[in-house]
Formats: structure tokens, C-alpha cells, sequence
């Protein structure tokens, strides 16, 4: 059969069998677009595909400002998928935006091994907000620190001296 | 027994010593504020520090006055006070930064508020109340030594001239030093008085030492420093106005530029939160902003003609602008406000378009919300309830039962209470116990809805029905602006129906509010320690 005359039997095929059903994420993104979130969350729910499901459910729940539950419809897809970039970037978005600093890193640099580098390229300034975020966080424990350790020693460098200046200094009766 | 020359004028200055420490306790809880709030905790912290302080002082005191010539010495007292409280307005960004580094959140804040600020109280004010402790014991030995009588009565002469001093320097701190004059002016005032004092003591006791002098010299170089300066403002963010009003440090900010531009009026802000937000039009904010729910009722309740709307907790006027451009076509808003700060309600005028006294818009400025809810007998069709303070505060007198039957006997038959309550999901312990307490005083279920993309709960009460929940008959908004807000809210997990007493009571005289909203900040903490911990499946190499 000739290249020509194959197509033109695929075609007449493919015209014979049924459309083929949307999957959850199509349908979750069609149904959210008619702001009927619970029943794309149903759909999502209802994906039989793992990756597919986390996709529609982690779509859903973040388009409903559901951040943390999207979050961890997003890691558990991770769990099944760890290299589907659409997972790995919405994820580490969400983590971000939760303001998880180490999570949203980790996200971002798994998705800096699975993504060509001009698109990793958009996602760099990603992981240096991750960092900024992580670095804050650091610097609030190391303050924490600070302050527990300046209470002690405020008190001690305060009342050490001042007991015993108290005792040197006391007049006997006479 | 004899009355000693000088006596009356030591009592002068014990009772000037007096008020000087109360504008040190009083406006150092100002000069905490940009970076801890004024929580209850911050307060609590900077009155201990400074009752330790005292403590320390008298003892010192009470040692130093057995030294020769008293009176010398309660000049040296009064000298390094002044010294001290002449350096805290330079002295307060650069300590308190040590322990609130910039960009912290709220879910992160509750141990660094209270550690940062004991800290920083205990390094800023202690040495000065050290010093003025000491004032106290050494004034009763000088006038003790000048009558020549009992010690008893120098000790009640001197107590009551502390106290009275103590008492106007209460008064004038709060409702003239820092509001009129500022922290830093408030804090140079105090030093100079001191310092004169102490110049006048060392006269009494013999003469000026040129290190009295020079002390006295000292503290006015550093009146002339850079002062008070608070936290540097965000990138992007212009800074319209700031004051000083009788309960915080207001300011409007302003950020984005053309359709972006927006304004919020922060108050003692450290954190990233504010009280209220401005953009160029009336009606919907952006998705995240809770006001935006405030508006479903008179949605619910379409046809009303006029909606009564009671703001408590008025701010810049935000709940009034989001409605005034998001109710239905046949419906008039007549809107009215309390707002305990005047300060604030004179800021929103001049930068946030807050409507002025005219008919359909009154406004309560300089009331507490209960009081003022009491003092009408009007009716609404719905009371939104916002009343925080100190970033993250409902008072205590806002949340409890009694009050909740005071806001139902106000509200018109089926008419609704909105309260805005920060939490982080639906089973915050402040939001649970303000929705279930709310619900007991109206005696019906409460629906509590999560605001998408945000931190903040909604909780709709009615009086004498039950609030429209996710597929009940009347829920479905058709059209309107406010159509598009109940989707995403009728996920699962986005709303609850909270029964009555499903939750703890909070009553006017056991209210737990206090202890619940630092169970919710360390619940947060936990909640993003756990989701940081999760660990992703790894792509492989």
C-alpha cells in the first residue's frame, strides 16, 4: 500500500470508531471552566490513570484556592510519577506560594533534571524565591535562638553581679 | 520630727521620676510595634521586664543609700536614666532587628514575637527602669534625712509622689506625648526632663560635677541623632502617610501602578498582614480578599429594596466599598461603621475615598464596636463583624456569647451576621470557637466557608433561619458579581455547618481567645513543618 492511500485508510478508520472519551484532566479543565468545581473534583476523583488523576485533582483544587490539598494531590502524583514535569512545576509553584521553602527547592530542582533548559530557564527566578524563603527561615530560627540564649544571659549578666555586690555590701548590726 | 528644706522639691522630683518611667513602659510598647505587634503577649512581656527592672532598682537603691550624701547619688540615678531613655529611639531598629529578621509570615511568628520581644524589652528598657528604680529608695533617704522623722512616712511621702507622677505620665503618654509629639520626641522629652532633674539634685546635694555635666551634655547630643526609625518599607511599596494614634502606629501604603494600584493601611505592621485595602474602583478585589464574601447576603436575600449594613471594625472602609460596587441592581446600601481609631478613619478620607457623613453612610469614629452596637436600637439586615487588632487579635469582648446575643437582637428577622475570622483551615481552634460560641447565641448552625487563596474563614449566622449551605434551595446565585464566589467554596473541605456548642463557649467572664489564637500560630508552624517534611519521589538520574 502506498504512503498515500494509508493515510486515507487511517483516516477513514479513525472517522468509523467513536470520538475517544476526555480523561479527568480534560474534563476537569472543561468543568472549571464552567465553574463547576465539585463536579471537576468528581471527575478528577474518578480518573482511573494515577497521573492523570493527580493532575485533574491537583488542577481542581488549586483553580478552587485549595492550595495545601492541591499541594498534596500533587505529591502523592509524585509518588507514581516523580518526572512528569507538569506535577513537578505546578508543586513546587503551590510550595512556594505556601510559603514551604524547602519542599518548593526540592520540587524545583527535580524539575530543573526532567526540563530542557530553555524551559528551566522560566523557572529559575523559582528557586531562588525557594531559597530566599529558606534562607528566611534560617535567619528566624538563628533570631529564635538569639533571643532565648539573650534572655538567659541578659538576666544572668544582670542579676549574677548584682548578688553578689547585694552580699559585699551588706551591713552588719552593730 | 521637721520639715526640711528641700523636701517638697525632692517629692517634685521623685513624682517627675514617677511619670518619666511610665513614658518609658508605655511608649516602649510603641517602639516594639513595627516589629512584634502589641499582642498581649508584647505588653505582658514589656510590663514584666520592667517590673523586674524596678525590682532591681530598689534593691540597688536601697544598698546605695547607705552610701554618704544620698542626694548626690539619686542625681547619678537620675542622670543614667536619662542617658539611657536619650539612646533607646537609636538603639530600638538595630536590637529589635537582631531578633524579627524582615519578611517573616504570620504562621512562623508566635514563638519569635514572644521571645524577640522579652529580648529585646529586657535589652532597651530594663537599664533604664534599673535606674529609675533606684530613685525611689534613695529619695525616702534623702527626705528622711532632711525631716529627721520616721522612716514610714518618708517612705508613704515618696510612694505617693512616685505615684501621682506615675499616673500623669500614664495619661500624658497615651493621649498627648506619642500621639501629638511622636515616639522619639516622646522618648527626648522624658530624657531631658530627667536630666535636668538629676542637674537639680546635684546642686541640692553640693553643686554640678562636671561629669553631671557632661552626662546631661551627652544626652541632648543624642536627641540630635537619627531617632526612631522603624522597619524599611518593601521593594515597590511607597509609603502615603503615617501617625501616631492613641492605640498605633498607622500608615497607607501603596503599591502597582494603573489597573495594579492598590493602597492598604497597615497598623503597627511587622508582619505580612494589613487592616484594610484600596483599589481605584468600588466593588470585587481580587480572589484572596475576604471582603469579597461579605457581600453573598444581600445577594441571598435579593429584592431587599434597602440592605441595612453594620460594619464593626470599620477600618479604612474596605467591607463598604467591595459592597457599594457589588450589590444587586435593586439594591440600596445604607452602610454604617464603627472604628475605634480616629486616626485611622481620618487616614482612609484623605487616601482610601472613605465615604464622609452623608445620608446612607454614618460613621462611628472613636468607639469600641460593642459599645457602639449598644448604644443604637437600629436594626440591620446584616452585621459584618472585622474587629482585629494587633495583626491578629479579636478581642476578647467581640467574641464571647453575650456579645453574639447583643449582635441577634439587632439584626432584623432573617437578617445576617458575617464575622471575618483569621485561622488557616476549618478546624482552627479560633475559628471553631468563635463560629460554635456565635452559633450557640443564635441558637442555629452556622455556615463557615474558607475564603480561596487566603487565610481567612467566613462564618454566616441568620437570626431565626438557617444560612443557605452548598445545594440547598437558595444558595445559587445566578448573576451578578457575586455569582462567581460560591463554586469554588462548595468543594469539599471549603465549608462546614458549625451546630451550636459543637465547640468551646467563650463567655465574658472565661474567654480562652487569647490561648486559642497561640494554639492556632503554633498549629500553623507545626502544619508547614509536616508539609516541608514531605519528601517527593525522585526523577531518576
Amino acid at each position: 500500500m502506498s504512503g498515500l492511500a494509508s493515510l486515507a485508510f487511517l483516516a477513514v478508520a479513525f472517522a468509523a470508531v467513536p470520538q475517544e472519551q476526555e480523561n479527568g484532566l480534560q474534563a476537569a479543565v472543561r468543568l472549571v471552566g464552567e465553574e463547576r468545581y465539585r463536579a471537576a473534583l468528581e471527575a478528577a476523583r474518578a480518573e482511573s490513570q494515577p497521573l492523570a488523576r493527580a493532575q485533574a485533582e491537583l488542577y481542581v483544587l488549586h483553580q478552587g484556592g485549595a492550595l495545601e490539598e492541591a499541594l498534596l494531590a500533587g505529591l502523592e502524583g509524585l509518588e507514581t510519577s516523580p518526572e512528569d514535569p507538569w506535577l513537578l512545576e505546578r508543586s513546587a509553584y503551590l510550595a512556594l506560594s505556601l510559603n514551604a521553602g524547602s519542599l518548593a527547592e526540592e520540587l524545583y530542582l527535580n524539575l530543573q533534571q526532567v526540563t530542557d533548559e530553555a524551559s528551566w530557564d522560566l523557572h529559575e527566578p523559582r528557586l531562588g524565591e525557594a531559597r530566599a524563603i529558606q534562607e528566611r527561615r534560617e535567619a528566624e530560627a538563628l533570631a529564635l535562638t538569639r533571643a532565648r540564649l539573650g534572655v538567659i544571659a541578659v538576666l544572668l549578666a544582670t542579676l549574677v553581679p548584682l548578688l553578689f555586690w547585694y552580699r559585699a555590701s551588706r551591713v552588719e548590726p552593730e | 520630727m521637721k520639715r526640711a528644706r528641700g523636701s517638697p522639691g525632692l517629692l517634685a522630683i521623685v513624682a517627675l521620676a514617677g511619670a518619666g518611667t511610665m513614658i518609658v513602659e508605655l511608649a516602649a510598647v510603641r517602639v516594639l510595634a513595627p516589629w512584634f505587634g502589641t499582642s498581649s503577649a508584647v505588653w505582658t512581656n514589656v510590663i514584666g521586664v520592667v517590673l523586674l527592672a524596678l525590682a532591681i532598682g530598689y534593691l540597688l537603691g536601697s544598698r546605695l543609700a547607705m552610701r554618704p550624701n544620698p542626694t548626690r547619688t539619686l542625681g547619678w540615678a537620675l542622670l543614667t536614666a536619662a542617658l539611657v531613655v536619650a539612646c533607646l529611639p537609636a538603639a530600638a531598629n538595630p536590637i529589635a532587628s537582631l531578633f524579627r529578621p524582615e519578611g517573616g509570615t504570620l504562621d512562623r511568628a508566635s514563638e519569635l514575637l514572644m521571645w524577640g520581644s522579652l529580648t529585646a524589652s529586657l535589652l532597651l528598657f530594663s537599664p533604664a527602669a534599673i535606674a529609675l528604680g533606684c530613685v525611689g529608695p534613695l529619695a525616702v533617704e534623702c527626705v528622711q534625712q532632711r525631716t529627721e522623722g520616721h522612716a514610714g512616712t518618708a517612705g508613704g511621702a515618696v510612694l505617693c509622689a512616685s505615684t501621682l507622677g506615675s499616673l500623669a505620665g500614664t495619661f500624658g503618654t497615651t493621649h498627648f506625648l506619642v500621639p501629638a509629639l511622636g515616639i522619639s520626641l516622646s522618648f527626648y522629652i522624658a530624657a531631658g526632663t530627667l536630666a535636668l532633674l538629676g542637674l537639680i539634685t546635684h546642686w541640692m546635694a553640693g553643686g554640678v560635677t562636671t561629669a553631671g555635666g557632661g552626662t546631661a551634655a551627652a544626652c541632648a547630643l543624642f536627641a540630635l541623632g537619627p531617632g526612631f526609625q522603624p522597619p524599611q518599607l518593601g521593594p515597590n511599596t511607597r509609603l502615603l502617610e503615617t501617625a501616631q494614634s492613641t492605640y498605633q502606629t498607622v500608615r497607607v501604603v501603596e503599591t502597582g501602578e494603573g489597573p495594579t494600584l492598590q493602597r492598604q493601611l497597615q497598623v503597627n505592621e511587622g508582619l505580612d498582614s494589613f487592616q484594610s485595602v484600596w483599589q481605584p474602583s468600588p466593588g470585587l478585589l481580587p480572589a484572596g480578599y475576604y471582603y469579597n464574601y461579605f457581600c453573598l447576603p444581600a445577594w441571598w436575600s435579593a429584592g431587599a429594596g434597602r440592605w441595612r449594613v453594620m460594619v464593626l471594625g470599620l477600618g479604612a472602609g474596605t467591607a463598604w466599598r467591595v459592597l457599594e460596587g457589588a450589590m444587586p441592581d435593586d439594591t440600596t446600601l445604607d452602610a454604617s461603621g464603627v472604628e475605634i481609631d480616629p486616626k485611622v478613619v481620618e487616614l482612609a478620607r484623605s487616601h482610601m475615598d472613605l465615604a464622609a457623613e452623608g445620608p446612607g453612610r454614618r460613621t462611628w469614629s472613636g468607639w469600641d464596636a460593642r459599645a457602639a452596637l449598644a448604644q443604637g436600637a437600629q436594626e440591620y439586615d446584616q452585621i459584618i463583624l472585622d474587629t482585629y487588632a494587633n495583626q491578629m487579635e479579636v478581642p476578647a469582648h467581640l467574641c464571647s456569647e453575650e456579645f453574639f446575643t447583643e449582635v441577634h437582637e439587632h439584626l432584623v428577622d432573617g437578617g445576617w451576621l458575617t464575622i471575618n475570622i483569621g485561622g488557616f483551615d476549618l478546624d482552627d481552634p479560633v475559628v471553631e470557637a468563635i463560629t460554635s460560641t456565635a452559633a450557640s447565641a443564635f441558637e442555629r448552625p452556622a455556615l463557615l466557608v474558607r475564603v480561596p487563596f487566603s487565610r481567612n474563614c467566613i462564618a454566616y449566622l441568620r437570626r431565626g433561619a438557617l444560612p443557605f449551605t452548598p445545594g440547598s434551595p437558595g444558595w445559587t446565585i445566578e448573576d451578578g458579581p457575586a455569582a462567581s464566589l460560591l463554586p469554588p467554596v462548595e468543594l469539599d473541605g471549603a465549608w462546614k455547618l458549625i451546630r451550636p456548642g459543637s465547640g468551646p463557649l467563650l463567655t465574658d467572664d472565661r474567654n480562652g481567645i487569647d490561648a486559642l489564637q497561640r494554639e492556632s500560630l503554633s498549629r500553623a508552624s507545626l502544619r508547614l513543618a509536616r508539609l516541608e517534611a514531605s519528601k517527593p519521589g525522585q526523577p531518576k538520574p
